[in-house]
């Protein structure tokens, strides 16, 4: 008699088989010190673990001087001492200069933020042609804008809306649109220093203080400042829509033209509460459409612990999905955009449950790193408690980070294992963030930890046959550092969407320009850019130059189809 | 997932066990009156030992070994006397464990779980290595919605009786309950190495290892399941869920349908199914599979988030605004 399990087991064949291939595979290497990366995060847990010790800070990617090399800021930390009030003993953040793919620390640069700083948002809101920096902290947030001569001054014109909030992940964008950058700015929870709850459980050999889950505290309400284009800014949260009667618990944020109406549009990441999917209605109004969208919850209809985001065109259809990651026991999230606004919880069927719920996912980076056209995905993991085991729990604080590869827009496969000696060890991963800071058309990673060094994860793969180059967008009637345009390439055998973003991941942020790879006998038919809230603009044939092709709006054709 | 769901009956065990011990430690009594009355108790004329023992109380009120003594043989007849009776044990005296068992047992048998854990808990610090006394506060947390203190006492119960594969299924079911799924992995596998003809903790085994994300082992397990029970809609419903997950789309869609021709009901089945209906970029076809289940299941709000993605992707915005308003009502407060 036939077994009736022996088809079964040609499954179990074919999940056996499906491990990464040796010369497929994307390979990194913790480059950190040889390459001077020697910056050590700062966030000593107290005794009673106070929640935002254990949250981490981000890190961003910018040019900041122009030269074309991606310079890394990282974001930092400090000790609790009773007050969020920036100390002068506090440890700065720190820009490192990148020079040739080595990085030096940068001093007496103008940067001085002694807060307990969190999210990155890089930006040129002046439309000067220099990156400027945002900072959100648990206190005062500081903007910081580039002076064009490797120094940075303190923005006055923000003096008066620095605020002393718990902010985190952040992001520019042009939300009217009228040429200029607007900030966005999530905030986590309203904590009151000097009655800061804390939390504790009882474990067998008695009480275990861990950080308190986020519910303990309100939730604290986003907010939008907008750029007059003249110097000035104005908190216009409520004008713009903004406003919710009860504050959620945001964390992490992405700007993007999320239903193809040529607007940016922004999505938020929030923490146990639903998310927040915020539709550009034009003229600088937003409108909620979480739960109609199909973004607020899971499949399941349960709220999420969401962490951090990111937006890419997973499938190639030109449209933006979105990737949260969330808890432990949570899935991290894919919403595959399905056009006009809707999306569809598609996490089990292209693989990213099993691999996400023993893990707690924080910082996500989706970009093609093995330049197949597809967005391939990191996330980074770790715990807020380090204290489970004495509650008898088999949850560990310091996890692995993942890796996986997308297969041709259907699928992610987890090649962790593969991927190098970094995702075998087990860290307190929080921010994340992409860039290909030597040059050489491999896209490598930055990785915060959380009271902890940081990574730098050089991409070592074997170089595919073909060629690269990086796409610099420059607007004219858009702002001139365009975030929430949408590129999209097309060669005479694809075509690949790719979003112009600002910041994303938690609390950090990729490289601004696309690396784009094409193969060896494909040609590249032409690269169209949605600019955003204006026209679609096309480039037949561009040639660039080394490995760089700006494209400058204006000089292209204008088409209504991309 | 809930597979098999083995409810403790503890109470009769608990019951019989505690009132044996209370006997057995009497007769190592030594007052030689109170042994006399037990052993009229114990023989031909008991009424005899009742009018003895009362005649002695009324001598002796505050007698320990008397008061425990009337607490024993009375526990059947007159709970409340007994009660009485067991209540007058001091904590000092040597029959205070004996007679606080007793208190535990009569109320965990009425159903009151506030004194039954209480009296537990005072157990527990006199007999703190009986796993009976642990496995019994189980069953109170449990009943009581408190899982996490269930937990704690399941485990203590595992350290004192380790061979016992129930106990460790009694965990991972605490852990299920708790959202903790990949946990429960350990002591399932425990489970099963010590009793491996156990099928729910197989099945809940392979559950818990597809939920970790560890497919190729959990499909392992649904293999030794499914020799048995081939038709068991359950473990069609897991097997479904994990080739989907692994990506293979239309062969998960026929499992499932496998399942749901052996069950035509099962929601978990209608579920997955419209989940892949949707997918397949079928709404109308998911919205009608799930309306018939809504009529049976309104309070479900997987099935009602399911119902809305369904609408709003079939073009039917009434019909989505509708489920998406239940939906915002059944959404669990967030502190909960």
């Amino acid at each position: 008699m036939a077994r009736p399990i022996v088809f079964f087991c040609a499954g179990v064949l074919t999940l056996a088989g499906s491990r990464v291939a040796a010369d497929d595979a994307v390979v990194f290497r913790d480059v950190a010190a040889e390459r001077g990366l020697n910056f050590t995060h700062v966030s000593p847990f107290t005794p009673e673990r106070h929640l935002h010790l254990t949250m981490g800070s981000g890190l961003a990617w910018l040019d900041y001087d122009g030269d074309g090399q991606q310079d890394l800021y990282l974001a930092q930390g400090c000790a609790w001492n009773g007050t969020r009030a920036p100390r002068p003993e506090n440890p700065n953040d720190v820009l490192y200069r990148n020079r040739e793919g080595q990085f030096q620390a940068l001093s007496a640069i103008g940067i001085d933020n002694r807060a307990y700083a969190m999210g990155l948002a890089v930006g040129d809101y002046d439309n000067d042609g220099f990156a400027d920096v945002f900072v959100s902290n648990f206190g005062p947030n500081v903007l910081f804008h580039n002076n064009g001569d490797g120094t940075f001054l303190e923005d006055p014109a923000f003096a008066h809306l620095k605020g002393n909030a718990y902010g985190a992940s952040c992001t520019w964008f042009d939300a009217e649109p009228d040429g200029d950058l607007d900030l966005f700015v999530t905030n986590y929870a309203e904590i009151d220093d000097s009655n800061y709850r804390l939390c504790r459980e009882t474990g067998p050999r008695g009480p275990v203080a861990l950080a308190c889950q986020p519910w303990k505290y309100p939730g604290a309400q986003d907010r939008f400042y907008a750029n007059d284009g003249q110097g000035g800014f104005a908190d216009q949260t409520n004008e713009a829509g903004f406003r919710l009667d009860e504050p959620r618990h945001g964390l992490g944020v992405v700007a993007g033209d999320l239903n193809g109406d040529g607007l940016t549009d922004l999505f938020v990441a929030n923490d146990s509460d639903q998310n927040d999917l915020w539709l550009n209605r034009g003229q600088g109004r937003f409108e909620e459409m979480g739960l109609i969208s199909g973004t607020a919850v899971n499949r399941e209809g349960k709220r999420e612990a969401g962490m951090g985001v990111a937006g890419a065109d997973i499938d190639q259809d030109l449209r933006i999905d979105l990737f949260i990651t969330h808890y432990q026991d949570e899935t991290n999230t894919v919403y595959r955009n399905l056009g006009q606004g809707f999306f569809l919880d598609v996490t089990n069927e292209i693989g990213m449950a099993g691999p996400s719920r023993a893990k707690l996912g924080f910082g996500t980076v989706m970009r093609d790193f093995n330049a197949d056209g597809f967005p391939d995905c990191m996330v980074a993991n770790g715990h807020i408690h380090d204290l489970l085991g004495q509650l008898g729990r088999d949850v560990p604080f310091a996890q692995e980070s993942q890796f996986f590869l997308n297969r041709n827009g259907r699928r992610f496969q987890d090649v962790s294992a593969a991927s190098g000696d970094y995702f075998q060890k087990k860290v307190v991963g929080r921010g994340a963030a992409a860039a290909d800071f030597d040059g050489d058309g491999r896209l490598d990673l930055a990785v915060s930890h959380c009271n902890g060094p940081v990574a730098l994860l050089r991409n070592e793969s074997r170089p595919r046959d073909g060629s690269f180059f990086r796409l610099r967008l420059i607007g004219r009637t858009s702002a001139r550092d365009p975030i929430g345009a949408f590129v999209t390439v097309k060669t005479d055998r694809r075509r690949m969407g790719l979003p112009y973003e600002g910041s994303s991941s938690y609390l950090s942020g990729n490289e601004r320009e696309l690396e784009i790879a094409i193969d060896k006998t494909e040609r590249i038919d032409s690269i169209c850019v949605a600019w955003a809230g204006t026209d679609i603009e096309c480039w037949p044939a561009p040639e660039p130059s080394g490995h760089w092709l700006n494209l400058v709006e204006g000089t292209g054709n204008s088409t209504r189809d991309r | 997932m809930k597979l098999h769901r083995q409810r403790i009956v503890i109470v009769a065990i608990v019951l019989g066990a505690f009132a044996v011990w209370g006997i057995v430690a009497f007769r190592g009594s030594s007052a030689p009156t109170l042994a006399h009355i037990q052993k009229l108790l114990s023989g031909p004329d008991r009424a005899a030992g009742f009018r003895a023992l009362r005649k002695y109380l009324d001598d002796h009120p505050d007698d320990a070994q008397a008061n425990y003594l009337a607490g024993t043989v009375l526990v059947k007849a007159s709970p409340d006397l007994a009660r009485t009776h067991l209540d007058k044990v001091p904590p000092e005296s040597e029959h205070r464990a004996g007679a606080v068992r007793l208190l535990a047992a009569m109320a965990l048998e009425q159903q009151d779980h506030a004194s039954a854990r209480s009296h537990l808990h005072e157990l527990q610090r006199l007999a703190p290595d009986d796993p009976a006394v642990s496995l019994a506060l189980v069953e109170c947390h449990l009943l009581a919605g408190e899982h996490g203190q269930a937990l704690e006492h399941a485990q203590r119960a595992a350290e004192l009786n380790p061979a016992r594969a129930q106990t460790y299924f009694l965990i991972a079911e605490i852990l299920d309950e708790l959202g903790r799924v990949p946990e429960s992995v350990a002591p399932l596998k425990k489970a099963v190495e010590l009793d491996p003809e156990s099928f729910p903790a197989r099945a809940n085994l392979a559950y818990a290892l597809h939920f970790a994300g560890d497919h190729e082992a959990a499909l392992g397990g649904l293999e030794w399941c499914l020799q048995r029970q081939p038709n068991n809609a359950d473990l069609l419903l897991i097997q479904a869920k994990i080739v989907r997950d692994a990506g293979d789309i239309p062969r998960a869609k026929r499992i499932v349908q496998t399942a749901l021709r052996s069950r035509p009901q099962d929601v978990g089945c209608t579920l997955l199914l419209a989940e892949i209906l949707l997918f397949e970029d079928n709404p109308r076809e998911a919205l009608a599979l799930l309306e018939p289940v809504f009529r049976r299941q309104s309070d479900n709000h997987h099935l009602t988030t399911l119902l809305s993605r369904a609408a709003w992707l079939a073009g039917d915005a009434e019909k989505a605004r509708h489920y998406q308003g239940l939906l915002v009502d059944q959404l669990p407060r967030r502190n909960e």
